[in-house]
This record gives structure tokens, C-alpha cells and sequence, in this order.
């Protein structure tokens, strides 16, 4: 569990950063990956083991720190649109009309902007959408696992680096 | 066998970054490709549209800075090719960042207006200085494994 607890509780911390508009304007995409590097110094605290890093544990640690952001950061933008009733995709969906509109026509671009439509109305009335849920899931858990093994292995590089013996 | 590996994983990387670069600019030329697209870099960008690189109406997925990283990462990850970094002493990876925060409190504090170009810039220094850190790490990360592999074979 010791292993595991570190990337819990940054992931949680990078999920609720990720949803704060502030926070996220400043750190961008740097979230996951800091979120990595703190999972690690965590990590060396909470086993009291400070021995140089191995990258696959960096790794490993980076990745599930990648997947709990993913996971915390998904239910709390559910929760926001829920409470809310729009999102992204309501707010977008006027302009990318247009911009299908002004485009060749194409039967492919209607079955997409009728599915759009779906989920945009399903999310106004109830505030919910399957569909939306699970793109932001899947879009998440791909993004942030790679950005947190990115963070894990820059966390290693940094925290071993500073164990070096200075001659 | 291991000098052959990298070669692939460093071609596996080009590739990874050349589409992710190009899934971002993408909508520049496929404006209907945007809301697929966008559910991948929604989540790695604030994407504030005056921060973002217009071309005409269009515009990047990412913002000026995280479109300097990730062009900064593409970039080196193609002169790895040529440039061997091995164990890079930690200073310049804070070096780089330098810029970036002298930029973000600059223009946060009102001693200039938010720069599309400057903060290009900064983030390419940054990601092109990163890219070495994540090479070098992925390199150990290889390494570990083809020595477990070997021990387990022996």
C-alpha cells in the first residue's frame, strides 16, 4: 500500500488542480508530471528509503499518479457539468456548425454533428452524457498516464541527481 | 541487441511526437477533426484562445508555450540522433526554466503584455533542454529492464 499511497494522493491533488481554472492557467500541462515528481519525494518519505531511484519504479509510480488524476479528474468535471449542465462541448458546438457548414458537404460530417447534438442536449437537460463520460475517461486515462511516466522519469533524473556525491 | 533497440524506441519516439505535434496544429487544415481532437489536449493545455497561435480563423489546440515545449521535445528528440546525453548535470534543466518563470511573472504582474512569440520561445528552450532529462531517464529505464531480462535468461 506504501507504494501505491504516494500516487493516490498526488493524483488526487493533480485531479483537483486540473479543474481549478486559475492553477491550470499557470501550470498547464505541467500538472501531471509535477504531481510524478512529488509522488516520488512521497514515495521516498513514506518508505524512509532515500537510495537512489530506479527508473522503473519512477515509472511505475509516475504511471499510477498519471491514472488516479485521470480517474479524480474525470468524476470532478462530471460532477461540475452535472451541477452546471454544460461543458466544453455545448459551448463549442454553435462555431464548429459553422466551421462544418462552411466545409464540403459531406454525409459523415452530419451523423457527427447529430451525434454532437445528442450529447449536447443530454447534458443541458439532465446534465449527464454516457457517451461524453467515457471519451473524457478514455481521453484522460491515455493523456495523463503518459504525461505521468514523463513526470515520473523526470522526477528521477531530479531527485537522483541531488544524491550525487559533490566533488 | 540493445544499441538496435534504442534505435527503434528512438524512431517510436519521433513518430509519437511528430503526430502529437501534428494533432494540434491539425485543426489549422481539418477544422472539423477539433472537438476529436480536443478531448486529448483539453487536458494537457488551459487552451485560452488569446494565448493560442492563430493561423486565419483557425487556431492550435495548445497554447503559445505548450506548443514551444512540445516543438522543443520534437526537436531534440531528432538531434538525439546525432547527440549523446548521458547523466546531464541537473542546473541546466533549471536553467531553462528560467525564462519561463521571469515570462509568467513578467506578464503577470503587468510589466508587459502576455507574448504569443515569447512564450514560444521560452517553452521551446524548455522542452528542447527536457527532452535530454526524459531521453537519459528512458535510456536507464531500458537498461533496468534488459538486465532483469538477461538475469532471468541466466
Amino acid at each position: 500500500m506504501n507504494k501505491y499511497l504516494p500516487a493516490l494522493v498526488c493524483g488526487f491533488a493533480a485531479g483537483v488542480l486540473n479543474i481549478v481554472p486559475v492553477v491550470k492557467n499557470f501550470s498547464c500541462c505541467l500538472i501531471i508530471p509535477t504531481a510524478a515528481i512529488f509522488s516520488l519525494v512521497l514515495f521516498q518519505r513514506a518508505n524512509k528509503n532515500f537510495t537512489i531511484l530506479r527508473a522503473g519504479t519512477c515509472t511505475l509510480l509516475g504511471l499510477f499518479t498519471g491514472i488516479f488524476a485521470a480517474i479524480f479528474g474525470t468524476i470532478f468535471e462530471i460532477i461540475i457539468i452535472l451541477i452546471t449542465k454544460t461543458s466544453d462541448l455545448t459551448t463549442s458546438l454553435p462555431e464548429l456548425e459553422k466551421l462544418v457548414k462552411s466545409l464540403p458537404a459531406n454525409p459523415i460530417w452530419d451523423e457527427v454533428m447529430n451525434l454532437m447534438y445528442k450529447v449536447s442536449d443530454q447534458i443541458t437537460q439532465t446534465g449527464f452524457s454516457l457517451i461524453y463520460s467515457i471519451s473524457i475517461l478514455f481521453s484522460s486515462l491515455i493523456i495523463d498516464s503518459i504525461f505521468g511516466m514523463i513526470g515520473g522519469i523526470i522526477g528521477m533524473q531530479i531527485i537522483n541527481n541531488r544524491m550525487k556525491p559533490k566533488i | 541487441m540493445l544499441k538496435s533497440k534504442y534505435k527503434t524506441i528512438k524512431i517510436i519516439f519521433n513518430f509519437l511526437l511528430l503526430a502529437w505535434c501534428s494533432g494540434f496544429i491539425l485543426p489549422v487544415v481539418f477544422p472539423q477533426l477539433t472537438p476529436i481532437l480536443n478531448l486529448f489536449y483539453r487536458n494537457v493545455c488551459h487552451q485560452n484562445l488569446s494565448k493560442t497561435i492563430y493561423t486565419g480563423n483557425f487556431h492550435f489546440l495548445v497554447c503559445s508555450r505548450c506548443t514551444g515545449i512540445y516543438l522543443g521535445l520534437l526537436a531534440s528528440s531528432f538531434i538525439i540522433w546525432f547527440k549523446q546525453a548521458d547523466n546531464i548535470p541537473l542546473k541546466y534543466l533549471i536553467i531553462s526554466t528560467i525564462p519561463i518563470m521571469i515570462d509568467i511573472l513578467f506578464y503577470s504582474f503587468g510589466i508587459y503584455n502576455y507574448s504569443k512569440p515569447l512564450a514560444l520561445l521560452t517553452g521551446f528552450v524548455f522542452g528542447s533542454t527536457g527532452f535530454f532529462y526524459i531521453w537519459d531517464g528512458i535510456e536507464k529505464l531500458l537498461n533496468e529492464l534488459y538486465s532483469k531480462k538477461r538475469e532471468i535468461v541466466e
